[in-house]
């Protein structure tokens, strides 16, 4: 191997870790939690960026709490005190155009995205 | 009479570019993402680098690539294989001309994949009028440093055949060679 092969081979090697990279890069902002209180927009997370799982408590008035968790990608509803637990019992959304609402306590979570849904559209 | 001898090489020349052209696409390989190909008709410019000069190398090229244009594709085909065609062929050759002593056919021919990337995409920037498209750069860099290399050792085998054969000049070939 000459001179230039081996500066050549190197700049290719770093080329592929840099396309390697590339295709292994978190989906950006394709997928945003909007989580809205009687209505209004309390909180938007973009579910694409999410490095590592969290979890925090949405107030929804006097007494009322939402615990919500999220993780790259879904979201979900963790407890509430709510009396029916509807959300609760839903788990993880994760598709465009899916919802979470906690009738009760006036809470929805919404999920939008760049990309259409894959379905046309959802009927609960 | 050299002349005619000239322009008879030029058109087989052509012609065995064609025919790998076409051989390529009946070929079964698999389509890892688009704009990547194998690209075997440059084995014909490669060992064309050390039998024509320059002004013949671009009619080999140029036409090469409008007739191959006319089996599959169309203008604007013939667009993006021309730019990059020509492209490469001047890093192609300034690399055996110039920088034989360190390069060997391998990465003359693994460099002019690159050029002739880089040239297709600097067309589709153009048409699509958006540079983000250099972001797909690396991907089509690591498949051109695959493809060239074995396009290049093909052509290096090539070569060799043809000094033992006395069909080229040893003494142009020998430097890349070694």
């Amino acid at each position: 191997m000459k001179l230039g092969d081996k500066v050549l081979l190197a700049t290719m090697l770093i080329f592929a870790v840099a396309a390697v990279l590339w295709w292994l890069r978190p989906a950006s902002s394709d997928l945003v939690a909007e989580i809205k209180l009687n209505g209004r927009v309390v909180k938007t997370i973009d579910l694409g960026r999410v490095q590592k799982p969290s979890e925090f408590t949405v107030q929804a008035g006097a007494g009322k709490y939402n615990v919500v968790r999220v993780e790259r990608g879904r979201i979900r509803v963790v407890t509430a005190n709510c009396p029916n637990q509807v959300d609760v019992k839903q788990g993880w959304i994760s598709a465009p155009g899916q919802t979470i609402v906690c009738l009760p306590h006036r809470l929805v979570i919404t999920l939008r995205g760049r990309s259409e849904p894959s379905v046309d559209d959802i009927v609960r | 009479m050299n002349q005619a001898k000239n322009l008879a090489q030029i058109a087989i020349m052509v012609a065995l570019a064609l025919v790998l052209h076409v051989m390529e696409r009946l070929l079964p390989v698999p389509q890892v993402a688009p704009g990547i190909k194998l690209g075997l008709a440059n084995v014909v410019t490669l060992v064309a680098l050390f039998v024509l000069n320059f002004r013949q190398l671009v009619m080999l090229v140029v036409v090469r690539t409008l007739l191959a244009s006319f089996f599959g594709g169309g203008v604007s085909e013939f667009l993006f294989s021309v730019t990059g065609g020509l492209l490469s062929l001047l890093v192609m050759y300034f690399a055996a001309h110039r920088l034989a002593r360190y390069f060997s056919l391998a990465s003359i021919s693994v460099l002019g994949a690159i050029a002739h990337n880089l040239g297709q995409l600097l067309i589709a920037a153009l048409v699509v009028e958006t540079f983000g498209i250099f972001t797909y750069l690396p991907v089509l860099m690591v498949s051109a440093a695959v493809t060239g290399a074995v396009v290049g050792n093909t052509a290096k085998a090539v070569l060799l055949h043809l000094v033992k054969a006395g069909r080229v000049s040893a003494a142009g070939a020998l430097k890349i060679l070694i």
